[in-house]
């Protein structure tokens, strides 16, 4: 029994051992609500107002579940949400991550963006 | 009680497994522009009929007008042709190479409320294409054509700029609307 024990919080000490990032998005649109922001597949935040930072979100080296592996580069995709018409668009820069980093991206008006949508009717 | 330990291991196991499965919806874009809730059924069409008349009282007799600008709310709403018509035998004169009729002629213009999504490169430019949309609720609006085109028979380009104006109802929940005969002076 001790041993069990013994080896589930030897486990857990090891996974919490892994080097982790963090990543956070400010929103300097002048007019616009973004919304369900992600990078790279991991949720970031679901409403970021204009002026807001969103919270400072923890990334692990080996993020499994999201198909993340620390260095990696992702665009951000969001939604814009005016009077609530929204559009969905995504960077067209990637944004780099590295093990033990913190990433501030910020979302302006000159940010180049594109909707895969309208992009294809171009 | 060693077959009991076993019972609860087997059991996690289960529980871990099947919390395995990755096909989550976060982050799954399916709809990439979204209309809002609050007016779905956006108004998109305004019909209208053209004649274009002289000062005799005569009408142009050509197959289409091209290049009509309309503008709705001093925005604009898109530049249009009318649909193609067949005027033959409908000819009483020519005048400066322009055929004229005495029976009047109207050309019919279907006008589809057209988004330019030519030049959008920015975030700003994605919020400026949202703010710059021109959502019309129900009441009474007015829209301008400040400008046709149609071809004489040299195959030259004549432009009238008639900024005439035509006054036109939304009614709730539809999406089109039909304006009217609109009469443009030949000049």
């Amino acid at each position: 029994m001790r041993k069990v024990i013994f080896l589930i919080i030897s486990v857990f000490v090891l996974v919490s051992c892994e080097e982790e990032s963090t990543i956070q998005v400010k929103n300097m649109l002048s007019k616009a609500v973004i919304k369900n922001v992600e990078w790279g597949g991991l949720p970031i935040s679901s409403q970021i107002l204009p002026g807001q930072s969103s919270d400072k979100i923890t990334v692990f080296e080996d993020e499994s579940y999201y198909d993340i592996n620390l260095p990696e580069s992702n665009p951000i995709k969001f939604y814009i949400d005016l009077n609530g018409d929204l559009i969905y668009v995504q960077t067209k820069a990637s944004y780099r991550l590295d093990v033990d980093n913190d990433l501030i991206i910020v979302i302006e008006d000159s940010t180049a963006v594109f909707n895969p949508l309208l992009e294809k009717e171009k | 009680m060693k077959n009991r330990w076993y019972c609860w291991i087997l059991i996690l196991s289960i529980f871990y497994l099947s919390s395995c499965d990755k096909n989550s919806d976060i982050g799954q874009f399916d709809d990439a522009v979204i209309e809002s809730q609050s007016n779905l059924n956006k108004f998109k069409q305004l019909t209208f009929t053209i004649s274009v008349i002289n000062s005799s009282n005569e009408y142009l007799n050509t197959t289409q007008i091209d290049s009509i600008k309309l503008k709705v709310n001093g925005k604009n709403w898109g530049t249009f042709k009318s649909e193609i018509i067949d005027t033959t035998n409908n000819t009483s004169k020519i005048v400066n190479n322009i055929k004229l009729s005495n029976t009047k002629i109207s050309y019919l213009i279907i006008a589809q409320y057209v988004l330019n999504t030519d030049k959008l490169e920015t975030a700003g430019d994605y919020v400026d294409y949202l703010d710059n949309r021109i959502v019309l609720t129900a009441g009474d609006y007015i829209c301008e054509i400040s400008e046709i085109k149609f071809r004489d028979l040299q195959n030259q380009w004549i432009s009238l700029k008639p900024q005439v104006y035509k006054d036109f109802k939304v009614v709730e929940n539809t999406t089109s609307s039909y304006v009217g005969d609109i009469t443009i002076n030949l000049k």
